[in-house]
């Protein structure tokens, strides 16, 4: 218990400011879905989906990138590797619990039945996808700022543009999902997306 | 046995370990940059050779943080590498020219972070931190902020985190560069005193650094081993090579144009060089390390 708490300590000492980054990601989440509300759209998933499960991400980008700063990569590595679990962890059920409430204002919003099986596996997946894809791009480019480019351009043009935009694999629903090829393809993307950053990860952590 | 948290299972205070080295071989790109390196690490062993030699490289190597193609690395008799990695253990700490981390925050909050990392309860650091800050001389300077702090203090906070888990092997890559006199004079007290109960290996292009620390040395240049043993068989490599002339002030620009001078004392109105020279020229002097060094290097060009 020490541990953790000397971890989260330390984590919000190093980062300042910038840890509450995430945290302001899900007020705008949970106004934008508040606010969202009389609609009845889609809009309240979207925000879930494109603000919140982004921003759940980004704590593990802030707290690695130390290693890659000059003169510290010969002695961090070796002990975030060691640690590399432990904080995918932490940050894990740390954001799942804020995830996990903003699924629930989102049932409250949209009721129930709009929460099928396809839409808690999609969360699931894209959390998943989110937590590890972030710090897999960091371990590549080596550089918070560029990792932060390609994870907000991305983001931020599918959610924009409603994934019509570019012709690049899609990891959001924007509608009432059906079993068709889309469907299929947006599942296997994440998959795939979340396989090959643990790999990344164990590559460049090794 | 889990090699990766038992950094005391190598060696002891009073008998530090040995390294070996046998048949390395790196290349890079197709280039060479390690050559079937065999080296025997023992005491504190110096590391010489010119810069792009592949002294970085081998260190990094034995640090568990560069591959390999070939070779085998031995801890006294038990082999501690893969087919192309050293296993990164706590008992080998590398510490690189440039250490530095978390600019922003303070030396013992640094250390601390670094300990739980390590492994250690949160309860047991404050002593352990202590301890290592008087080692390393930085007692005063907890409370300092990493990026307010001198060059030489920033790599003795290097030294600290490494100490913190207890290693038995310590790697140094240019310990001295950058530093001004006062703290490098400092520093090479302080890795003399580390050397007295750890296997201290340090790479340095420094001849002055080594000859004060050292007690047996390795040269390597392109990435082949061209020399190893003790300070003394080094020295003796420039046997009947050194000579030393008295000469006007006049002359010494004739001097350096037609010799290889390796050092000059200024008396005033006479100067006294020091050269080598395969011609009896002057009178013979008995060797220093540098000029074993030089001597080595010369050869090895002559074979080139």
């Amino acid at each position: 218990m020490n541990k953790i708490k000397h971890h989260f300590q330390f984590d919000i000492r190093l980062l300042k400011g910038i840890y509450m980054l995430p945290f302001i990601g899900y007020l705008i989440a949970l106004l934008l879905m508040v606010l969202s509300y009389p609609e009845g759209s889609y809009l309240p998933y979207i925000f879930l989906q494109g603000i919140a499960i982004p921003a759940a991400g980004l704590h593990l980008v802030f707290l690695y990138t130390p290693i890659y700063e000059e003169g510290a990569t010969d002695t961090l590595l070796h002990y975030y590797r060691r640690n590399l679990v432990n904080d995918l962890l932490r940050y894990s059920l740390l954001h799942g619990v804020f995830i996990l409430f903003l699924t629930g204002l989102l049932v409250l919003v949209k009721g129930v039945e709009f929460l099928d099986l396809i839409k808690v596996m999609h969360l699931f997946l894209l959390f998943l996808f989110y937590q590890v894809i972030g710090i897999s791009i960091l371990t590549i480019v080596k550089s918070l700022e560029i990792t932060i480019a390609i994870y907000a351009i991305y983001t931020v043009t599918e959610v924009v543009t409603l994934g019509n935009f570019l012709p690049w694999p899609h990891l959001f629903l924007f509608e009432e999902p059906f079993y068709d090829i889309w469907l299929f393809l947006t599942f296997f993307f994440l998959v795939v997306g979340i396989i090959l950053s643990i790999v990344q990860l164990i590559r460049a952590l090794k | 046995m889990d090699m990766g948290r038992c950094g005391s299972t190598y060696g002891s205070e009073e008998n530090p370990v040995n390294i070996y080295v046998e048949g390395l071989c790196k290349a890079f790109k197709k280039k060479s940059v390690l050559s079937d390196v065999h080296l025997s690490f023992s005491g504190v062993y110096g590391l010489l050779g010119p810069n792009g030699a592949g002294k970085t490289t081998l260190m990094k190597i034995l640090a568990g943080l560069e591959s390999f193609q070939s070779g085998i690395v031995y801890m006294d008799e038990q082999v501690i590498s893969t087919k192309s990695y050293v296993k990164k253990i706590d008992a080998i700490g590398y510490l690189s020219q440039d250490f530095m981390v978390y600019p922003e925050l303070t030396v013992y909050q640094v250390l601390e972070h670094i300990a739980v990392l390590q492994g250690k309860k949160v309860t047991e650091t404050a002593e352990k931190i202590h301890d290592v800050l008087k080692k390393v001389n930085l007692q005063h300077q907890e409370k300092k902020k990493m990026k307010e702090l001198s060059g030489g203090m920033r790599r003795r906070v290097g030294i600290a985190q490494l100490l913190l888990r207890e290693p038995s092997v310590l790697l140094f890559d240019e310990p001295t560069a950058g530093l001004d006199i006062e703290e490098r004079v400092r520093f090479r007290n302080l890795l003399k005193k580390l050397g007295k109960h750890h296997l201290v290996i340090i790479s340095s292009h420094l001849v002055e650094d080594i000859e004060f620390l050292c007690n047996r040395i390795g040269i390597i240049k392109d990435g082949n081993v061209l020399f190893e043993g003790k300070p003394q068989e080094l020295k003796e490599k420039a046997n009947e090579q050194v000579y030393q002339l008295e000469i006007r002030p006049e002359e010494l620009d004739d001097v350096i144009g037609k010799q290889e001078v390796i050092q000059m004392e200024d008396n005033g109105s006479r100067i006294l060089v020091r050269f080598l020279s395969d011609e009896p020229i002057g009178e013979v002097v008995s060797p220093r390390l540098i000029d074993g060094y030089l001597t080595i290097l010369k050869a090895s060009y002559i074979h080139e």
